[in-house]
């Protein structure tokens, strides 16, 4: 055991080199903005972490970024490049913009349906994708991206025809939904507990799928060595159809969450870039969900933190993002490079035997 | 609806073959970098910023060929970095180029927040004398801007290039065949890092098209989403700069019904840019089928018509061991 | 002495393959406890033939019947189900996992109920097997750590208890002498219950000697069957190359 806390202690060191890079670089950008450095890095904090409100708000930030986090290290696991998850959690929202718009029943059962429909729409439209590309050899990738379009295509439909707000058509959204089918706040603050709880339940329901089933494994060897779990018994293309539903389900969750928890009305970037970001996480995270979790944390507080920026020294909201993908950038070049130092020392440990 | 007729007149034609001019270098771009086996992914945010930057230095240096020049550089850097990550690192192509799609994105936002909405030169138009007077074809294609004209060229050259020089078939030798193409003393890396960063000038230069030119300006996520379309028309044109330029110009015939459309069906007129993205995907079904490859593995017209196949060696790192 | 009695695997004008890698009108039979090789030029037939009975490549004509079963349109899986095991010659593409442990690659083969596994168990299942299969390694070794003797000793030490028709690509190849040798007594320690055993090998010294009869592949068909104890390595080369007596 301590040989192997050593050993990740060892692999991850040099990757953490990619943390004061990717500082370097945010100050650089802040000094040519013009911005002061210590100020911003409070207001930063302050903005995200500095009142129960702002750390609800970034709890709320958190949630549908750790459902995508969830689905997306499903289909890492199994292999896959789930770029659509983009769309799979816009077809999660619009499956539950209709469940609360259509159905009429007491708040807790709408609610309900409304998480069970966006969990519904997501897995559909992840399932076609997973039929494009099981079945149709259609790289997933690009699948994905065009279904991630055709699904925002589908909203923009949606919020300009057929949903118009009554009178005018306008991209701010459609009306909003009933207060009472809100997903139910905490007091004051803008945090959703089911929100926060469902996010909670797919990081902890994936790291245990994935670390204690024979689904798990089987999904894992899926997408370690596709040829070899099918030789050693796995039906592969059914597994691979299964990490995708399951990974647009989770998606069509976070859909849900948002029309439910966040807008409480479809608009147009309903999605928000949350399944991009995700990526981005689960990148950083060498696809562990473990990981993935407290990062998508930082993310948030980074995210939200960038608004207050923007507010209070005319930062442009977009710094969070360019310092988030430097981060993700630097520490994937320096794994790299220390993938590369370890093969010249093989190489060299070869020749010299 | 307004009559398809009129909509396709000579005036139509030259408007979209002027619209789709930016994608077209874009798409002829990623397509060589693709064919010497690298994918670039990063063409959204590699849009967006060399579009900043190249609106930036024309506005403030006056000069329309350092802004399209530095364009071209910063793309091509970040193409770069995609090739040096995959070549040095064995990183995964994807990975890097969906990073930095991300990060050019943001950053176009964060530095181009002074230029935005700032009216600045644009690509003069520029008839060619004598050509322009011709029936039907002179105002299609000698009526409009060096841009336009440059593009053309490239559609030609690059098709020429690929398929009729021993340069051009060495390219696709590292992209199909990497292992068989270094066995005949082929340098795959140092081709993929030269086509790599001529690929990504040329996406520099379609975006610096945009602002200094079809969209004549900065804002922040101008031209976004651009970057997506040309990696889709990349696949619906099998490969092949032809057959993608094709995809650029049907493209561009989709904005331009989408905005006659725009008055009288809104709803349709929004949706109808969506649609290469399903046309990608059918084309990918498609050519995908067993019976279709059986058709495009023969030779002929049809064959190349119907090759979807991606360059074997597409988005694998080669090293020798 | 092994086991000598009924058939165990009957194949009937069987043809399967796409394009150029095809076989056509293949009939054979082996009985329980038979060790039957096929030579030929590499792309011959003996890959496709084997993954055709493995129900990795579909049958376009003929029958296959195991243990008097017709199998003909069942799938791998059914077919591992009823005994048959597939050893593949590329051992980390194919055969093994990358990536995965040892401990996880039991863990992935075994045939435990419920949804969760035990790790505990799988890790003293590994450590187990690590031992009576001698591989040089830990049950948190991963396969590519492991060398191609070592790799082979996971494979077999992976293969169910007992399998009615193992069927074998290259068993020995890239292997050392002492390792090839080692394998081999495993393997034909299976003949006891039963086990037949076909393999593709470009070892003609070693289908010579592990072979009860050598089945000849060429261009897709079998053209000839030689009697390993009867026929000289010289002749077996000729007929390799399409030479009929």
């Amino acid at each position: 055991m301590i040989t192997r806390a050593a050993e990740t202690l060892g692999t991850l060191a040099p990757r953490l080199i990619a943390v004061p890079v990717a500082l370097a670089v945010g100050l650089l950008l802040l000094w040519v903005a013009d911005a002061p450095p210590l100020q911003t890095l409070r207001l930063l904090i302050e903005g995200s972490l500095g009142s129960q409100q702002r750390i609800g708000d970034t709890l709320m930030v958190w949630a549908p970024l750790a459902l995508a986090c969830a689905a997306l290290v499903v289909t890492f696991t199994a292999g896959l490049w789930n770029i659509g998850v983009e769309g799979q959690i816009v077809a999660g929202a619009i499956a539950a913009t209709w469940v609360a718009r259509e159905l009429s029943a007491p708040p807790a059962v709408v609610m309900a349906s409304m998480l069970v429909a966006g969990t519904a729409g997501g897995a559909a439209w992840a399932g076609l994708l997973g039929v494009l590309n099981v079945r149709g050899g259609v790289h997933e990738i690009f699948g994905g991206l065009g279904l991630t379009f055709v699904a925002t295509g589908a909203v923009i439909y949606l919020v300009l025809g057929p949903w118009k707000r009554a009178g005018v058509a306008s991209t701010s959204g459609t009306d909003l939904f009933p207060r009472e089918v809100w997903f139910p706040t905490m007091a004051a603050l803008r945090v959703s507990p089911l929100a926060v709880g469902l996010g909670v339940i797919a990081v902890v329901g994936v790291f245990l799928l994935l670390r204690r089933t024979r689904f798990g494994l089987r999904l894992r060897a899926t997408g370690q060595g596709r040829a070899a779990a099918a030789r050693l018994g796995v039906p592969t293309e059914r597994y691979l159809m299964y990490a995708f539903l399951l990974s647009g389900a989770l998606a069509g969750i976070a859909g849900a969450v948002l029309v439910g928890a966040q807008h409480h009305k479809l608009v147009p970037s309903v999605s928000g870039g949350y399944g991009f970001l995700g990526i981005l996480v689960v990148l950083l995270a060498s696809y562990r969900i473990h990981w993935a979790a407290p990062i998508a944390l930082f993310f948030a507080i980074i995210a939200n933190g960038s608004v207050q920026l923007q507010l209070r020294l005319d930062l442009h909201s977009s710094l969070g993002g360019v310092f988030q993908g430097v981060l993700v950038l630097a520490v994937l070049l320096a794994g790299g490079w220390q993938m590369r130092r370890a093969r010249e020392r093989d190489r060299k440990a070869a020749a010299r035997a | 609806m307004p009559d398809l007729i009129t909509m396709i007149s000579v005036a139509t034609i030259a408007t979209i073959v002027a619209a789709a001019t930016p994608l077209v270098f874009a798409v002829i771009g990623e397509t060589i970098t693709e064919k010497a086996g690298v994918v670039n992914l990063s063409l959204d945010g590699s849009m967006l910023l060399s579009a900043m930057t190249g609106f930036a230095v024309a506005y403030t240096t006056g000069s329309l060929p350092l802004g399209f020049l530095t364009a071209a550089l910063v793309s091509a850097g970040i193409a770069l970095v995609v090739a040096f990550a995959s070549i040095e690192f064995r990183l995964n192509q994807i990975a890097v180029g969906f990073v930095l799609t991300l990060l050019a994105a943001n950053l176009s936002a964060f530095l181009g927040r002074d230029f935005v909405r700032k009216p600045g030169p644009f690509v003069p138009s520029m008839p060619v004398p004598g050509l322009s007077d011709l029936p039907v074809v002179g105002p299609i294609l000698f009526n409009q801007n060096p841009l336009v004209y440059a593009s053309l060229l490239l559609i030609a050259g690059s098709f020429w290039f690929l398929f009729h020089t021993r340069p051009g078939l060495d390219l696709q030798a590292a992209g199909e065949r990497p292992e068989a193409a270094f066995a005949r003393g082929i340098p795959v890396n140092r081709l993929r890092y030269l086509y790599t960063a001529l690929g990504g000038a040329l996406v520099g230069i379609g975006g610096a098209a945009f602002s200094l030119d079809v969209k004549a300006g900065w804002a922040d996520g101008h031209v976004a989403n651009y970057g997506w379309i040309a990696l889709a028309i990349v696949i619906f044109g099998g490969w092949h700069p032809g057959r993608a330029a094709l995809g650029c110009y049907l493209f561009g015939l989709l904005q331009i019904m989408a905005l006659k459309l725009q008055p009288e069906l809104p709803n349709l007129a929004q949706v109808l840019p969506i649609l290469p993205f399903p046309m990608m995907i059918m084309t990918l079904v498609i050519v995908n089928r067993p019976a279709v490859k059986r058709l495009a593995a023969r030779s002929g017209v049809l064959g190349r018509l119907l090759q979807g196949e991606p360059p074997g060696g597409l988005g694998r790192a080669f090293w020798r061991e | 002495m092994p086991v000598r009695g009924t058939a165990r695997l009957r194949v009937e004008s069987l043809s399967a393959g796409r394009e150029v890698a095809t076989i056509t009108g293949v009939t054979l039979e082996v009985a329980q406890g038979e060790v039957v090789g096929l030579a030929g030029l590499e792309g011959a037939g003996q890959r496709v033939l084997l993954r055709a009975l493995a129900g990795q490549i579909p049958t376009t004509a003929g029958r296959v019947t195991l243990d008097g079963r017709d199998v003909t349109a069942d799938g791998y899986r059914a077919r591992m189900a009823a005994g048959v095991h597939h050893l593949p010659a590329d051992r980390i593409g194919e055969g093994l996992v990358p990536g995965l442990t040892i401990t996880e690659h039991i863990a992935l083969t075994a045939e435990q109920s419920g949804a969760a596994i035990d790790w505990a168990a799988a890790e003293r299942d590994a450590a187990e097997r690590i031992e009576r299969f001698s591989v040089r390694g830990t049950p948190d070794s991963v396969p590519e750590s492991l060398s191609g003797g070592n790799q082979q000793r996971l494979l077999l030490a992976l293969m169910p208890p007992q399998p009615s028709l193992v069927l074998m690509e290259h068993p020995t190849r890239g292997l050392d002498v002492e390792s090839a040798a080692w394998v081999w007594r495993q393997l034909l320690a299976r003949r006891e219950d039963g086990t037949a055993f076909v393999f593709a090998s470009a070892d003609l010294d070693e289908l010579m000697t592990y072979c009860d009869r050598i089945l000849v592949c060429f261009s897709g068909r079998i053209i000839g069957e030689v009697d390993a104890a009867t026929t000289s390595v010289a002749e077996l080369g000729l007929l390799i190359g399409g030479v009929t007596a």
